[in-house]
């Protein structure tokens, strides 16, 4: 039977479909205020979130503020450092 | 040290500061030492925050990454600072900024505080500041400068 072969090799798209997350991290320097205005600025979320964001981000020492493509997160972290904010990527497991 | 004055306001569809001539200069010259920290070798430790790691776990990922990105990201920041710097120098008592120039402004004026508070070895706690440093110039112009940057987010918070 041939069915197999129409079975979708789900291992080979997987790894280049898994999203990269991009990495807030806290720093003692940034100001809360400037964290949540350029949170507010490049990604476009509301006070609310962009606060919650930035709050994680002092409490916890880090928050996940988008994920994309390597090419879509490479320029969020690449907007982030323009900005002086202190950002990583993480390849989503 | 400034005490509670207006540092920036609304102007139409832009902003204007209200910075003398001599804070002016001092900004001005703060970024110009900025702008040639980026490049100088024996500087990287001071400017280190401003390039940061972005694949910490994989290093040919790195420098792969800066390959790209770094000059790019030292052009930018030049290029905010270059803005900026001519904003300064304008004639006239007080400082007017588009949109674009205000952006740049913040983003400059960050990034001096972030080579300051790594120099001062900033840290959450206030109390930590080695009580010398307290008494450097350093840190009176780092505080001027938040003090500064924060009311220009203030006012552009609103905006967002």
């Amino acid at each position: 039977m041939p069915s197999v072969l129409d079975v979708p090799q789900l291992d080979e798209t997987t790894a280049e479909d898994r999203p990269w997350v991009v990495i807030v991290w806290n720093d003692p320097i940034n100001l809360m205020s400037y964290v949540t205005y350029v949170l507010q600025k490049l990604f476009g979320y509301d006070l609310e979130k962009a606060t919650a964001l930035m709050l994680d981000v002092h409490h916890k020492g880090r928050a996940a503020v988008a994920s994309g493509t390597r090419e879509q997160a490479e320029l969020y972290v690449f907007r982030l450092h323009e900005h002086g904010l202190w950002a990583t990527l993480e390849h989503d497991e | 040290m400034v005490g509670a004055r207006k540092v920036v306001t609304r102007a139409g569809a832009g902003y204007t500061l209200h910075l003398d001539a001599q804070e002016r200069a001092v900004v001005a010259r703060l970024l110009g030492e900025l702008r040639d920290m980026q490049t100088d070798p024996e500087a990287a430790e001071a400017v280190r925050r401003l390039f940061p790691v972005v694949h910490p776990g994989d290093p040919d990922q790195e420098a792969e990454y800066q390959r790209l990105m770094r000059e790019e990201l030292i052009a930018s920041r030049a290029a905010a600072i270059d803005t900026v710097v001519g904003v300064l120098g304008r004639p006239g008592r007080k400082v007017s900024l588009n949109e674009d120039e205000m952006s740049a402004f913040v983003k400059a004026v960050n990034a001096v505080r972030l080579v300051l508070g790594t120099l001062l070895e900033v840290t959450d706690d206030e109390d930590e500041v080695r009580p010398e440093l307290l008494e450097s110039p350093e840190y009176g112009l780092y505080g001027y400068l938040s003090y500064v940057l924060d009311a220009c987010i203030r006012l552009l918070s609103a905006d967002v």
